[in-house]
């Protein structure tokens, strides 16, 4: 029984951190009074713009002024500015919640639409086939070298890694897609500078998935030269300590062949952590990498995101905010049932 | 306490990895004094951002060193500065100050610019005259720019002061009138007609250095050119304080210049303060706030324990780069905001950690015998359970050293960065945003990159270092 | 293995670099001018067979283009990546004023006890000497800007009307001729220099400089603040993004002192031989953009007088164009002494193209994307054209006749595919007849003319064209329309008076019925003012047309613009005229079906999608009406009633909807035109826009009709000037080259205190020379010195002015010869640093290294002895 209040207490919470996360932004938004300053700082640029094409055919100063206040109010409205930040807010907030996610007002996607949802999914997949094959990629380099590694301490394989995880984990994304970038599409012209995809994009469905794997190869290779090092540390580090435990040492004086130990005592329990990490870095990648999408203009989430703040698209941002914050509670919740089922020593 | 921690060292110390990490440290530390101490704190909006003092600086210019590797010699960067004549030619109606500069010119391009800079200038009756001109290497004479010191004002009494507090700086380059008396000079002596808005695109100091070819083509010409500048002075009084000529290189110093001149050795190692600073003084903070929360969830538990971990849960689950965007695009931009900002969002990670340790701990036979001393709770955290956790909490600090100042690279690079300070992540951010990269300009690029790597690596190699302290059972394995 | 292979990459990666990078070609070519046009072919239609639009990153396009990926770029490059490409020989630049700089001053008097410096004009006037021009365009802009002294630079035609008072003024860069200003004006204002910073009530007069970091107003704005910090002021530089920079300066009251100067940027219009609101949109109060913005409730900077004077030019209160001048240069001399506005530079564009490329017109308002190109631009040897944009798709991209074409990426594409009735001379900035041509017939500005039987426009409310014979109308314009009504929509159908009347009738019914109006208000506020001007229009034959309006100017081609028939490309609203049955299926899906909306801010209203003719499912639902208009027979007969006579059949209007359905089904998107391209295929998530030659036979024109090359320069080739004595009489010569009738205006100054001593126009003796005269009073009264003769040419043809300045001598009357003797000082040592690196700098670096290593080295070799047994 203990078990089954525990998990659903765990499930509250994490429901009220998901809840408290989004309503933490519309404060931030609201509050500080920045999407009103910004929203009002582009209806005043646009009507600007507009008074200086209108002037040129609306000669007369009283006619010209009245149609630039009758445009103004339009652009309020349109911009929302009608209604105060707490009334807007919160109501965007609530039906994003109800996963009413609403109409983008700025935003849209390639074929039109502005329903966030819409846009929100053909993002994801992009996202997905950067960001998260790359988790993957890395993840498995990690768990096949970081448990090689492991066993055998000390080695010369273990201070080269050592080393390369340091360069990996302290080289920035960005710049060293700026390099491939430089070398690989200036100057040795083998990959595409940027984008999903080429112009004039193949049509037959087959080619056009050829042709974005191979536009996808520099921004996934600097996903992984930037992450690998880490997965590796991490894996690595785990194995080592729970080969050190105690059973596992016993099993051994038991005089267990080094195989069984290997898989039964160690991994056995070296899994549920090595798992954690992976499910973690997988709901993170959602999020995309603003980064790496900004260098290689590849439209994923993560642009999605930062596009939305630099337009002060509300409901986008409230929206993305949502769905990453979902996805990481989710994954969080997901461990804790693992974490129980796999490791019998973790007993609340 | 003490050999407890020399013991500990020592086990530090025997890791290949943890001497280069501290060599590494120390050439940072020493640097960054060594920056501290020479240029003046306000270096950054004083200097780094005043193009102005700049502008005698080549512009896009590679390092010097280049010319090594390529068999085109580049021209190098020459500055002549004069305080006092080399010849004085007295005439009836005044005295001449004659400057006189040589160059021996051996590049196979010609120079990328000619200015010439008059300083501290001091008349009693009518206005300094100055000419420029040049004598080339074939013989031939262009007198190049006649510049008149501005009059009295109404109401100005002598000695007529000029160009005291900020010098005067004319620039053959791109000068239409420069490019009327090269015109005249180029029919007169080659019969070449080119209009001088021709003259004006291709470079007044390319035509000075070089012979047109028959299709409107120039060619270098090599040699020693003299340049002189005459100052007609007409009081005995009158003083001229500094003259100074600058031919401007294609190649300038050891790390060459950005697109605004500005010397990038200077802006690189002015980096070298700031990144320390940003990432010691964020990671500790957010370390004694992340690891105390920690002890104190995980040794008080109840209530206090379930409010911290749901803060911990809260601010853990928030994306951290997107809001940091966001933050910094509405808080403004400085380094301190930055600093709340890392710190704010950064500590979750290790109070999660240091709370699971500390509940270990708790249940551990000693701490229960202090308790039952009636030691108070407050002792027991900081005596007892803090030593325990102290190597932990330390190497996460040099941890997280390198992901801040990757996170300030970051933000600089997204446009967020201080504008008032020269960080690495500037430099680059410029980089990008001027189109430096896809032109080519490696040597901008590519050493401020190496540079945050190099930086970020040596903390992360102490932290390898201090692992087996860290984690006693690793150590025995050894 | 995977470590080794990375570490392997970065070594590499290193190397080649290094090796690589340096052996950067230095070729001394300079610019390969453009290649002689020679049409390709005598077909109807544009000169390549395929023009394809696709989207490149801004820094990657100097690489796309050398790899051969483009043939152009239309989007200016940044200055940086401009100047290191200005030698290339593979790489061919044009540019064209983009843009402008000015820093705008808080004029608003402070509070009672404080001093709000730049309340005072002279204080104000003395700024304009700190601005570093020169500095500016070359060092920062790397020489793709020209310095502006005030609203209009030497890139727009008026500038000759204000040649003089521009160069009486002579705002040079003299930080010491400022302080001396400001040091008068301050100290009157009782404030006191102490350390060489000002105090008023022993308070530090601080300034808030609000400086914009997203563009080169960065640089800017240090150059300046610095220049500001020596005269005495403490200045508190804010750098701010776009949103936080906005509200600060444009939504505060100017009294807050949220700020005192900010980083102002203007965007370039089409060029306007006859500028009537550049000048009151930076000198005006009424207009709007002087500080206070004309919001009731803030302080607002006044100036009646440059308000009724803006107002009149504005207006066209005047006959002829000598009044029109006299009141612009008024306002202008008020403009620059008061000074709210600190001019900078006009930013030029840089546009690269392939040096190979034929047929390119540099087009002054619009450079490399003029329309000239989209229809004569080629690749000798290719018949495809490919143009690189910074996108071809964004959220605002939106193509739709009425309330579309609101983005740069839209309009540049859909050139090739339409022809406007009118367009602006590439060089001149006059409208020119383009494919319509006109006669204008006026009694403006006060007369009128009687609107003759015949004419008819359309009630709104009667939803039928009504008679107005008898009414008045200032201006007549009859237009030719034969070479639309010869030729053919891209869809085969033919183009018919009806389209004309469609697209009339159109305007009016969706601005003055109340619900429609009511819908679409925002477009509709906007087009009643020009409509209210609307009298008429009559169909004379079958290829005349005559339309009425209330319009008059001094040059009859505006009136024409005024008057057209058609939509015109750079009009805000109904810029394009599409086939009518696409225009009353469009009407018919956003005022009955309501399913969607023509503006942006009605599409957000109502929630339907912003209408966009490209998008696959939004012409599906044009599409769809169309099926449905097949079905019910629909006929909108009251459209092409003009009095008895029809202009169109029910048959052609069936023919022409299942024409257009065909051509939905065929190429996905419902862009049909008139243009010598027409849209063939159009991706928005590739980003990638196809377009095919309209090679139909009945197309009016073919390659080499619209090609107008770069423009000619006007150039001062030379100045022949030389001493005189003072009380002789002397004439100078000028000798100019350039298109169309040439003039010279001259001014003589006095360069060291910058006074104008005479302005004149120069006596032409022939086309090309001029004379200067200078009298034997003149030369007597002014005495000995050294002057400048300073010359501006320009002409009818080029909108650019080209200065020249030469200096010459007035000798005393009695002049003694100069003895020369030489007396030789020892010659001081040359302080020649080949300027490196601060050397120490290395050094310092060296001995840090040694000191580490030796560190190290001591200490391991002391912890040995203590260390366990390995």
């Amino acid at each position: 029984m203990g078990l089954a209040r525990t998990l659903s207490m765990r499930a509250l919470t994490l429901v009220a951190v998901l809840v408290l996360v989004v309503f933490f932004m519309v404060i931030i938004l609201g509050a500080t009074g920045t999407s009103d300053k910004i929203l009002q700082a582009m209806v005043n640029e646009e009507v600007m713009m507009l008074r200086q094409s209108l002037a040129k055919t609306i000669k007369d100063p009283q006619e010209l002024e009245r149609v630039i206040n009758i445009r103004k109010q339009e652009l309020m409205e349109f911009y929302g500015l009608t209604k105060p930040w707490y009334v807007r807010l919160p109501d965007m907030a609530w039906r994003v919640l109800t996963l009413d996610l609403g109409k983008a007002r700025t935003l849209k996607t390639f074929a039109g639409g502005n329903k966030v949802s819409d846009i929100v999914i053909e993002r994801l997949t992009n996202t997905i086939i950067l960001v998260t094959s790359a988790t993957i990629i890395s993840a498995l380099i990690g768990l096949v070298l970081g448990v090689r590694i492991a066993t055998k301490v000390g080695g010369i394989l273990d201070r080269i890694s050592s080393y390369m995880s340091a360069i990996s984990y302290a080289i920035p994304t960005w710049w060293i897609g700026i390099i491939l970038i430089m070398v690989f599409s200036f100057l040795l012209k083998l990959f595409p500078f940027g984008g999903l995809y080429s112009a004039p994009p193949p049509s037959d469905p087959y080619l056009r998935f050829l042709d974005l794997l191979w536009h996808s190869v520099l921004p996934v290779t600097t996903l992984v030269i930037a992450s690998v090092g880490v997965w590796i540390y991490t894996t690595r580090t785990i194995v080592l300590n729970t080969a050190q435990e105690d059973f596992v040492n016993a099993a051994r004086a038991r005089g267990l062949p080094e195989e069984l130990v290997r898989r039964r005592y160690i991994m056995r329990v070296a899994a549920p952590p090595i798992l954690t990490n992976v499910i973690l870095g997988l709901a993170t990648s959602i999020s995309g990498a603003i980064l790496t999408e900004t260098v290689f203009n590849w439209p994923g989430l993560g642009r999605l995101f930062y596009d939305a703040v630099l337009v002060m698209d509300e409901v986008v941002v409230i929206a993305l905010t949502y769905i990453f914050t979902l996805v990481y509670v989710v994954a969080r919740f997901l461990l804790e049932v693992l974490y129980v089922t796999l490791d019998p020593r973790v007993r609340y | 306490m003490l050999v407890r921690f020399r013991e500990a060292f020592q086990e530090f110390w025997r890791l290949k990895v943890s001497k280069v990490g501290v060599v590494f440290l120390m050439i940072l530390v020493f640097l960054s004094v060594y920056v501290v101490t020479s240029y003046p704190l306000d270096f950054g909006v004083r200097y780094w951002n005043n193009p102005a003092y700049w502008a005698d600086y080549p512009k896009s210019a590679p390092p010097s060193w280049v010319n090594y590797f390529s068999d085109q010699k580049l021209p190098e960067h020459h500055v002549f500065i004069y305080n006092k004549p080399s010849d004085i030619i007295s005439t009836e109606s005044g005295r001449t100050l004659l400057y006189v500069f040589r160059l021996d010119f051996q590049a196979d391009k010609s120079p990328t610019f000619i200015s010439f800079t008059l300083e501290n200038l001091t008349y009693y009756s009518d206005p300094l005259v100055a000419r420029l001109n040049v004598t080339r290497p074939d013989g031939k004479n262009i007198e190049l720019y006649r510049y008149i010191a501005p009059a009295p004002y109404a109401g100005e009494s002598p000695p007529y002061k000029r160009f005291y507090d900020s010098p005067k700086r004319i620039s053959i380059t791109g000068d239409i009138s420069v490019a009327s008396v090269l015109a005249r000079f180029l029919l007169r002596e080659y019969n070449v007609s080119i209009k001088p808005s021709e003259i004006n695109s291709i470079g007044q100091h390319t035509i000075v250095f070089s012979i047109p070819g028959p299709d409107k083509e120039f060619y270098v010409l090599k040699g020693e050119y003299i340049f002189m500048v005459s100052i007609n002075t007409y009081d005995s009084r009158d003083y001229v304080g500094e003259v100074k000529l600058v031919i401007g290189g294609n190649v300038y110093g050891f790390m060459g210049t950005d697109s605004l001149g500005r010397d990038l050795s200077i802006g690189l190692l002015f980096g070298f303060p700031i990144a320390l600073f940003i990432g010691i003084v964020t990671s500790t903070i957010t370390t004694l706030l992340g690891a105390g929360l920690g002890i104190v969830g995980g040794y008080v538990g109840g209530k206090v324990d379930e409010v911290i971990q749901r803060a911990a849960d809260f601010v853990n689950n928030i994306p951290l780069l997107p809001l940091l965007i966001f933050l910094a695009f509405i808080l403004g931009q400085n380094m301190w905001i930055l600093v709340f900002l890392l710190v704010a969002f950064g500590w979750p990670t290790l109070t999660i950690i240091v709370r699971s340790m500390v509940l270990q701990l708790k249940s551990s036979q000693f701490i229960e015998a202090a308790i039952s001393l009636g030691a108070p709770r407050l002792w027991i955290m900081f005596r007892h359970i803090f030593p325990q956790v102290a190597p932990f909490i330390f190497a996460q600090l040099i941890f997280f050293t390198p992901t801040f100042i990757l996170l300030e690279a970051a933000l600089s690079f997204l446009g967020l960065g201080d504008p008032t300070m020269p960080t690495w992540g500037q430099i680059l951010e410029y980089g990008f945003r001027s189109g430096g990269i896809y032109v080519g300009l490696w040597w901008w690029i590519i050493p401020p990159g190496l540079l945050i790597i190099w930086t970020a690596i040596t903390f992360v190699l102490i932290a390898l270092g201090m692992e087996p302290v860290v984690n006693p059972r690793l150590r025995r394995m050894k | 293995m995977i470590e080794m292979k990375k570490f392997l990459l970065i070594g590499v990666l290193l190397v080649l670099m290094l090796t690589v990078s340096p052996v950067i070609t230095y070729a001394e070519v300079h610019q390969p001018t453009l290649s002689e046009y020679v049409p390709p072919h005598t077909k109807p239609g544009p000169a390549s067979e395929t023009l394809i639009y696709k989207s490149i990153a801004l820094d990657v396009a100097p690489a796309a283009l050398e790899a051969g990926e483009i043939d152009a770029y239309l989007f200016g490059l940044r200055s940086t990546v401009a100047a290191e490409l200005a030698g290339k020989p593979e790489i061919k630049m044009i540019s064209a004023p983009s843009g402008s700089y000015s820093i705008v001053l808080n004029p608003a008097p402070a509070p009672s006890g404080q001093l709000n410096p730049l309340s005072i004009p002279e204080v104000r006037i003395g700024l304009q000497y700190i601005v570093n021009r020169e500095y500016i365009t070359k060092e920062i802009f790397k020489g793709f800007a020209a310095p502006m002294v005030t609203f209009l630079s030497a890139y727009d035609p008026d500038y000759i009307t204000i040649f003089d008072i521009v160069k009486n003024y002579d705002f040079r860069y003299d930080p010491e001729y400022a302080k001396k200003l400001v040091a008068e004006a301050m100290t009157k204002a009782g404030a006191v220099m102490r350390e060489g910073k000002w105090y008023y009530g022993d308070q530090p007069v601080k300034l808030k400089f609000i400086i914009r970091i997203e563009d080169e107003r960065r640089q800017i704005g240090d150059a300046i603040a610095t220049d500001l910090e020596k005269l005495g002021f403490e200045v508190e530089r804010l750098y701010h993004p776009f949103g936080v920079a906005i509200e600060k300066v444009y939504l505060t009251d100017p009294k807050d002192f949220e700020w005192h100067l900010y980083t102002e940027a203007w965007g370039k219009g089409a060029p306007e031989k006859y500028d009537s609101s550049t000048i009151n949109q930076m000198c005006a109060p009424w207009f709007g953009y002087m500080p206070g913005w004309q919001d009731p409730s803030y302080w607002n900077y006044v100036n009646d007088e440059i308000d009724a004077l803006g107002k009149k030019i504005s207006l066209s209160e005047f006959q002829d164009l000598e009044t029109r001048n006299k009141f612009y240069r008024e306002a202008t001399e008020l403009c620059i002494h008061d000074s709210v506005r600190l001019w900078v530079a006009t930013r030029l564009d840089a546009y690269i193209l392939n040096p190979k490329i034929g047929g390119v017109t540099n087009d002054v308002g619009t450079g490399l994307r003029g329309t000239w190109n989209m229809r004569e631009a080629w690749i000798p040897g290719k018949d495809t054209l490919v143009f690189g944009h910074l996108w071809v798709w964004t959220e605002t991209t939106t193509w739709n006749w009425i309330g579309g074409f609101q983005d740069v990426y839209s309009v540049d594409v859909r050139k090739a595919t339409h022809d406007s009735p009118i367009y602006r001379h590439p060089f001149t900035g006059l409208p020119i007849p383009f494919r319509a041509s006109y006669e204008v017939e006026t009694a403006g500005p006060f007369g009128k003319l009687i609107v003759p039987e015949g004419t008819y426009t359309w009630d709104a409310k009667e939803d039928r064209w009504v008679s107005v014979a008898g009414k008045e109308a200032t201006s007549k314009v009859t237009w030719d329309l034969s070479r639309y009504f010869n030729s053919k929509w891209h869809h085969g159908q033919p183009i018919t008076v009806a389209d004309v009347l469609f697209y009339i009738a159109s305007m009016i019914e969706n601005t003055y019925d109340e619900d429609k109006a009511a819908m679409e208000s925002a477009i509709a506020e906007t087009v009643k003012v020009t409509l209210d001007k609307f009298v008429g229009i009559r169909i004379v034959d079958e290829k005349t047309v005559e339309t009425y309006v209330n319009f008059w100017h001094f040059d009859t081609n505006y009136i024409a613009e005024f008057g057209s028939p058609l939509g015109i490309d750079y009009s805000i609203y109904y810029s394009e005229t599409p086939p009518w049955e696409l225009m009353a299926a469009m009407n018919e899906l956003v005022f009955t079906k309501k399913q969607a909306a023509y503006g942006q801010t009605t599409a957000e209203k109502l929630g339907v999608p912003w209408l966009s003719v490209v998008l696959r499912d939004h012409a599906e639902m044009i599409k769809n009406v169309l099926d449905e208009f097949v079905q019910k027979d629909y006929f909108p007969e009251n459209y092409f009633k003009l009095g008895d006579k029809v202009y169109a059949t029910k048959s052609e209007a069936i023919s022409r909807y299942r024409a257009a359905i065909s051509w939905f089904n065929e190429h996905g998107h419902m862009q049909i035109s008139n243009g010598p391209y027409y849209l063939n295929k159009f991706d928005s998530a590739a980003q990638y826009a196809e377009l095919k030659a309209f090679r139909d036979p009945t197309y009016p024109f073919k390659p080499g009709d619209w090609y107008y090359g770069e423009p000619e320069k006007i150039e001062i080739i030379d100045v022949k000037v030389g001493d005189v004595r003072a009380g002789d009489e002397v004439t100078f010569t000028a000798e100019l080259a350039g298109p169309g009738t040439l003039g010279a205006k001259y001014l003589v100054v006095n360069p060291s205190t910058g006074q104008v001593l005479l302005f004149g126009e120069a006596e032409k003796v022939s086309p090309t020379t001029f004379k200067i005269k200078l009298s034997k009073g003149f030369t007597w009264e002014t005495g000995p010195g050294t002057y400048n003769l300073i010359v501006g040419a320009y002409s009818d043809q080029v909108a650019f002015v080209s200065e020249a300045i030469e200096s010459f001598n007035i000798l005393k009357y009695e002049v003694a010869p100069a003895t020369v003797t030489k007396t030789v000082v020892e010659t001081t040592s040359i302080v020649s640093t080949v300027a490196t690196t601060p050397v120490e700098v290395i050094g310092v670096f060296a001995v840090i290294l040694i000191v580490a290593v030796a560190l190290t080295a001591i200490f391991s070799r002391r912890m040995k002895p203590i260390g366990q047994p390995k």
